[in-house]
């Protein structure tokens, strides 16, 4: 019962296009309309009529009805299947030629994401060093004019901070164009990353220097992805998934300042 | 830096295919805001003479193999004053994220009460994936918050426990 839905199906199809209908149609018609009279004769059946005679006297033998009929039938299978075969070819170029576009799609996203990320990692480090000269700027006595100072490290720390949010749009951006591309898993992770640096920002101290919160973590997580990303191969449009020597040292030193406070 | 279809053999022989790490602090934290604060980690157990294959930094426990997740905490809570029940919240954070359903609530009554919670959660976690165990309270006036105490003649008793294992 499925099998014959299954089969059933692609008749259906070609039901659907109006050229395929049209054609059926005007068949039927020719064979319906002209092809009867001219087989089965106008006249009286002649005694001397044989088998395969074919004229105005002659009525149409069994015979020569069915090789008719075939002859019909074939040039109408052979009708049908040149249109088949004209949309297959048809709907194989689309196919092919919307892989291509997906193989694009996801090269370009995979290359653009890395240096992206690259970027960020970059732009972070910039933030950091900003925040260093607005720092040294904190302690300086009014002859050295910290106010200005202050401001013109200010502003480039805060051009830098808009310059990562920036990256992190485009990522995003990426992200929603390429996301039927993407491994959904890429993606997580992606926009995992997106999620924790965006909810980082520059804050100030009591002391009123500038710090980048949890910038190693930022970077750690950073360079994993890109690691990933780097990873991406064009032959099989796959990524591979990294893992660091288990038992090398850990590249984050934990603050080792935090005094204990224990309570009796 | 290695593919992970390789099987790694660590020098005392045996074979660490799956993270795992355990995490504490030997530091009484307060809540001093209102907002959620990060939960403080400062020590890692070195299991397995020195394996480490999940980092920290800070309350940032950081990832560095892909896969499930079983994260369970022990907070041991308390607070210095006053007589009022009090609720004191902690939950999960995932890149700064809060994951739902990860939350406990303790009430706390007298200072001399003290209370372990456990959080239990199983997160699908990828490399670079930071866990975070955020605490939220009632009230900043009663000193609520997470409290180590070295009783004579024992351990130290830690302020937290985390223990995080890979399942996958």
């Amino acid at each position: 019962m499925g099998d014959s839905t299954q089969m059933l199906r692609p008749i259906w199809e070609f039901c659907k296009m109006p050229t395929i209908v049209a054609a059926v149609s005007f068949a039927g018609l020719v064979s319906s309309a002209v092809l009867p009279p001219l087989v089965s004769g106008s006249g009286p059946d002649d005694p001397t009529c044989g088998r395969f005679d074919y004229g105005r006297h002659c009525d149409l033998s069994p015979t020569l009805a069915l090789i008719l009929d075939l002859v019909v039938g074939g040039l109408l299978a052979l009708f049908l299947y040149y249109l088949s075969k004209r949309n297959q070819i048809r709907l194989d170029q689309i196919i092919a030629s919307q892989e291509a576009l997906r193989h694009r799609r996801m090269d370009y996203a995979a290359q653009h994401l890395k240096q992206l990320f690259q970027l960020t990692l970059f732009t972070m480090s910039v933030t950091k060093r900003s925040i260093s000269h607005y720092n040294l700027t904190v302690g300086l006595t009014d002859d050295e004019k910290p106010v200005w100072m202050k401001a013109v490290t200010l502003s480039e720390l805060r051009r830098d901070e808009a310059k990562l949010g920036r990256v992190l749009q485009s990522v995003r951006n990426i992200l929603t164009a390429a996301n039927d591309v993407l491994d959904p898993d890429i993606v997580t992770r992606v926009e995992g990353v997106c999620n924790y640096l965006g909810e980082i920002s520059v804050e100030q101290q009591a002391d009123g220097t500038m710090e980048f919160p949890k910038y190693e973590v930022c970077r750690i997580k950073v360079q994993y992805l890109i690691e990933l990303l780097q990873t991406y191969s064009r032959a099989t449009r796959s990524f591979k998934e990294v893992v660091e020597e288990p038992y090398g040292n850990s590249t984050i030193d934990p603050e080792p300042d935090l005094a204990e406070e224990v309570k009796h | 830096m290695a593919l992970r279809d390789d099987t790694e053999r660590h020098q005392s022989g045996r074979d660490y295919k799956k993270a795992f790490g355990q995490f504490s602090s030997n530091k009484t934290q307060r809540i001093t805001t209102l907002k959620p604060m990060e939960v403080l980690l400062d020590a890692q157990a070195d299991a397995g003479g020195g394996v480490h294959t999940i980092d920290f930094n800070k309350g940032d426990v950081i990832i560095r193999q892909s896969g499930m997740y079983l994260i369970i905490a022990g907070p041991q809570l308390g607070k210095v004053r006053g007589a009022t029940p009090r609720w004191i919240d902690l939950w999960l954070r995932v890149n700064n994220i809060d994951v739902p359903n990860s939350n406990i609530r303790a009430v706390l009554i007298d200072p001399q009460e003290k209370t372990v919670g456990i959080m239990n959660s199983v997160l699908p976690l990828n490399r670079g994936d930071t866990v975070n165990i955020v605490m939220a309270a009632e009230t900043i006036e009663e000193g609520m918050g997470l409290e180590a105490i070295a009783p004579d003649g024992e351990p130290t008793i830690p302020s937290i426990i985390v223990t995080v294992v890979q399942l996958d």
